[in-house]
């Protein structure tokens, strides 16, 4: 049988092989795409900025009591708390005015304290025991952990998630806001 | 079954299918030498941005803002930050005839950073700068700033993450609002016109 070229079955099967090659790369650069626009969202300076203006504020509160809850052995590895936690500020309603207007302005969406060390959330393969704090949180927030150093350190840290408007402004509609992430260590002492 | 060739129909559908698949490889290329020109640019402007905020904020940190004047032109934003320490700074957002420019001069040095910018460079609002006084220093022992000059470096793929933005959280014992331009209390302020 003389072939002269390829016959049509020929060219479905090659096109069929090229299409699957083809999504094959275009799902990998899509995550790459993904991946390399959301890393631009971690630890962006001027959330680095309003985090560490946000601890200096608070060290001079009772953080040591947000962390009571804290405990590996209790699976309670991450503590969402706010201005208002009983006991954060200890002498008058300013103090948690201060708190919640900087939040606000700030754009903070929730504030997490949490280990120094997130070895244990990092490694997770399911959302069990310790892992369970996952499920407390959003799945930025979880790909933002991993991001994270302090392997092997004592104390504490503190996350923020922000959420904005694509134009900086502050987030009400979920659907359209954008989370960005930030933390700053605390130390042993709280 | 006829060997000799495809047929014309057979051929159409053969063209047909792999310009879909052409289409899709096409759409990616796109995309990836899109993200290649965007990041490039991104990626200069924020190790510039990153330096700016860092050698600012310090200089907040360190020194303690106590204060600061409005010095901006229709076409410039110039702002002296003054210090505890009885020290000031000036922060500058110019445009020349190389490009717009970021100056910061402290007590101890002054430095230029030129912004890379592409074709398709549409704003960077350097006649808009607005800061916000987030809590009332008459009412309680802080004070916070949020000072922001907004950088839209394409208006295609605004991002707000191009901002120059300067937060500032301090005791009230070391502020005074006259030390704010025609600012006598709590709220946002526009210095010329945020568009």
């Amino acid at each position: 049988m003389a072939k002269k070229g390829f016959v049509f079955v020929e060219t479905i099967i090659v096109v069929a092989i090229l299409t699957i090659a083809l999504l094959m790369i275009y799902s990998s650069y899509s995550a790459f795409v993904i991946n390399s626009n959301t890393r631009l969202k971690y630890d962006d300076p001027v959330f680095m900025y309003r985090t560490y203006y946000l601890q200096k504020l608070l060290k001079n509160s009772r953080l040591d009591l947000v962390a009571m809850n804290l405990n590996l052995s209790t699976n309670q590895v991450l503590e969402n708390f706010n201005c208002s936690n009983s006991g954060l500020f200890i002498n008058s309603a300013d103090d948690i005015g201060i708190c919640e207007n900087i939040v606000s302005e700030f754009h903070i969406s929730n504030m997490y304290l949490t280990f120094n060390d997130l070895s244990f959330l990092q490694e997770c393969t399911s959302s069990t025991g310790k892992c369970n704090a996952l499920n407390l949180i959003g799945s930025d927030m979880a790909s933002y952990i991993k991001t994270i150093g302090g392997k092997g350190k004592s104390g504490y840290r503190l996350i923020l998630e922000f959420a904005e408007n694509s134009d900086g402004s502050i987030c009400s509609d979920v659907n359209k806001c954008q989370y960005y992430y930030a933390n700053i260590s605390l130390g042993d002492t709280l | 079954m006829n060997k000799k060739g495809m047929t014309l129909v057979e051929l159409i559908i053969s063209i047909a299918l792999i310009s879909i698949v052409l289409i899709f490889l096409f759409s990616l290329l796109s995309d990836v030498k899109y993200m290649n020109t965007n990041r490039n640019f991104a990626l200069s402007n924020q190790q510039k941005r990153a330096i700016i905020l860092k050698r600012v904020q310090s200089d907040f940190i360190d020194r303690r803002l106590s204060g600061l004047t409005d010095r901006s032109s229709s076409d410039n934003i110039v702002i002296d930050f003054r210090f505890l320490d009885g020290t000031t700074s000036t922060l500058g957002f110019y445009k020349d005839g190389t490009g717009y420019y970021i100056n910061y001069k402290n007590s101890t040095q002054e430095e230029k950073w030129y912004l890379s910018v592409d074709n398709t460079t549409t704003k960077i609002a350097f006649n808009c700068a607005k800061y916000m006084l987030i809590t009332d220093p008459t009412i309680s022992n802080y004070f916070a700033l949020k000072f922001t000059i907004p950088v839209i470096a394409k208006s295609s793929d605004a991002n707000f993450i191009d901002d120059f933005e300067f937060t500032y959280v301090g005791l009230k014992e070391e502020v005074n609002l006259a030390n704010f331009p025609n600012k006598s209390s709590l709220g946002t302020y526009n210095i010329n016109t945020c568009g």
